[in-house]
């Protein structure tokens, strides 16, 4: 069985981890995970195309494929990652109204939701063209929030940060339950009591001298990987 | 020599109107004062009022918004929750004491004995019940809004130059108790309607002066300076419930709208009235602004309308807009790129399904 595993940026961790012994796995990032918002794929005879150039040229290079095809088992890295949703500048003046300050305006369950549900437009279209052309894939979770990022250190509270990935990463969970999607949720061991990655799993990569406050390590990659090694064997029994 | 000697041709029918190209009226509105970019504007009225909203924003105004959308939010999405509407997030204002209540709400002067519609365990706002589209899902984020909301709403007229009011119905539905007035009918679309509660009022002339009378001063109060630029939606009502035929008792209701402008403009210096009724709904105009339904303004009847006001006040249209709206190819600025029918949010529209 051939399997691929591609997604966004949090890819990074899977491909600089090491898998398990008899795990053989074709690990590539497609791109950045902006343009996960809006629909980014269209059926063709070939199967699910990537309307994205980076993506595009990411999959051909990678696989030498122009579409996403039933020639690979697929693990998609391109749920939860709701950073996207939880570091944006909206909570500097808004919370969510279940936990919000006074200082804060109350944003209600519902809208909540809706911001949330568009945020994962573009991957739901995606997984509904795969189910459409019979591709045989499951979805990784992105690793939970860091107590460093970006959204926290510019004054976002941790208890909003909380909230909004807990929610997202529900409705994700829903979504995907109701169409049999399976889903590799974040190792608990590598998660604390508050929902957040243990530092342990942090990337600790410097960019031109800007210290990476977004990605888990190889290391969390390496227990993903893990994981992605016992779903597979399991399809594999299953067969 | 006598007065009409003197008058211009705008003053004769014949010259002013049956012998001009309809879609050539420009001299119907001659602006009282000016309007500029520096000018800030708040909105408030019924459905067609957010066709002028959008139209100060998308032409650079300063156009006021107390309750502004959180950032996350698709723009796609923001009418359906009430943002970008108005100035705050208070939806369609059919009536001036809609206007008037809402303000001593915010204040807390006025305390509804009706506060909250519980349906299938989510709550609705009886004074802007589609606000949240499914509701609220808790008391507490519902109190929360409500909050939040009156504090936008407080910091409206402070902030001020001018405010525009489009009026839209005479016919309203009050609680028997307070007097409170809801924009819909409880039970239409949301709520339960309730006959020993909810009593139907067809306000009068001399009620909607008060009314706005009454808003003048309060508003005057907080901000001495501040204009007023009222006008009449050219949308007849979708039903009545006079006991008139419709056609019948949308006159009605539009002739003591508009005659309470024409009053509010003579009484008062600082009040403008823009004829968007006039050039949509009057017969020299042909109903060619309205889309079959002889009720909805279609796309290019709001152009020309919004396109004949700005030109009076010296804004040119798309040459001159100083924001261009993303998705436009052809004309930035203009009305007719603007929000077409279907994103006006127009709870009283609903009411069509009764009709059946």
């Amino acid at each position: 069985m051939k399997v691929a595993l591609t997604g966004n940026s949090h890819v990074w961790s899977l491909r600089r981890g090491s898998g398990p012994p008899g795990l053989d796995a074709l690990v590539f990032g497609l791109g950045n995970g902006k343009y996960e918002r809006r629909p980014f794929t269209h059926l063709s005879e070939d199967g699910v195309v990537l309307d994205v150039p980076q993506y595009a040229e990411a999959l051909t290079r990678a696989t030498g494929l122009r579409a996403i095809d039933t020639s690979f088992v697929w693990g998609f890295c391109s749920v939860n990652h709701n950073s996207r949703l939880y570091r944006d500048d909206t909570w500097l003046a808004y919370e969510p109204a279940a936990i919000r300050r006074g200082d804060r305006v109350a944003v209600s369950e519902e809208l909540l939701r809706t911001m949330i549900e568009s945020d994962q437009a573009g991957v739901r279209a995606l997984f509904d063209h795969l189910l459409e052309a019979g591709v045989d894939f499951f979805a990784i979770s992105a690793p939970p929030p860091r107590r460093d990022n970006n959204g926290i250190r510019k004054g976002i509270r941790p208890e909003v940060v909380r909230y909004v990935d807990r929610t997202a990463r529900e409705i994700w969970a829903t979504w995907l339950d109701e169409r049999k999607i399976p889903v590799l949720q974040p190792p608990p061991s590598t998660v604390d009591d508050e929902g957040f990655l243990l530092e342990g799993y942090h990337s600790e990569v410097v960019r031109n001298g800007v210290p990476d406050r977004h990605h888990a390590s190889a290391e969390y990659g390496t227990v993903v990987m893990a994981q992605v090694a016992d779903h597979v064997s399991s399809k594999v029994d299953v067969a | 020599m006598h007065p009409y000697q003197q008058f211009g041709p705008e003053a004769f029918w014949r010259q002013g109107v049956a012998e001009r190209n309809p879609l050539h009226f420009e001299d119907v509105y001659t602006p009282r004062f000016e309007i500029s970019r520096e000018t800030r504007i708040a909105a408030a009225g019924s459905c067609f009022a957010q066709h002028i909203g959008q139209q100060f924003k998308r032409r650079g105004y300063s156009f006021l918004d107390t309750e502004p959308p959180p950032p996350l939010l698709d723009a796609a999405q923001q009418h359906a929750f009430g943002y970008d509407l108005y100035s705050a997030r208070y939806g369609n204002l059919y009536t001036v004491r809609q206007l008037v209540q809402l303000l001593k709400r915010a204040t807390g002067e006025f305390v509804p004995e009706d506060d909250v519609w519980v349906e299938d365990g989510r709550l609705f706002d009886p004074y802007r019940p589609t606000i949240e589209p499914n509701g609220f899902a808790t008391t507490q984020e519902f109190e929360a809004s409500r909050v939040d909301h009156y504090d936008a709403v407080a910091r409206i007229l402070p902030q001020a130059d001018l405010f525009v009011f489009t009026f839209g119905l005479t016919e309203s539905w009050m609680n028997t108790a307070d007097g409170a007035v809801y924009p819909t009918c409880p039970g239409t679309v949301h709520g339960e309607f309730d006959p020993g509660r909810h009593q139907f009022v067809n306000f009068s002339w001399p009620q909607i002066m008060e009314d706005f009378e009454s808003f003048l001063q309060v508003a005057r109060s907080i901000n001495p300076e501040m204009r007023f630029l009222v006008t009449v939606s050219p949308v007849p009502l979708t039903a009545t419930a006079s006991g008139q035929h419709v056609l019948a008792a949308s006159m009605a209701s539009k002739s003591i709208l508009r005659a309470v402008c024409a009053e509010l403009y003579a009484r008062y210096d600082y009040v403008d009235y823009f004829p968007s009724y006039e050039l949509v709904a009057s017969h020299p105009m042909r109903a060619m602004f309205f889309d079959p339904n002889l009720r909805t303004v279609a796309a290019n009847g709001v152009a020309h309308v919004m396109d004949t006001f700005f030109r009076a006040h010296g804004d040119a249209g798309p040459g001159d807009a100083a924001v261009a709206p993303e998705d436009s190819t052809a004309h930035p600025g203009s009305a007719d790129s603007a929000m077409d029918e279907d994103d006006v949010v127009c709870e009283e529209a609903l009411l069509e399904v009764f009709g059946s």
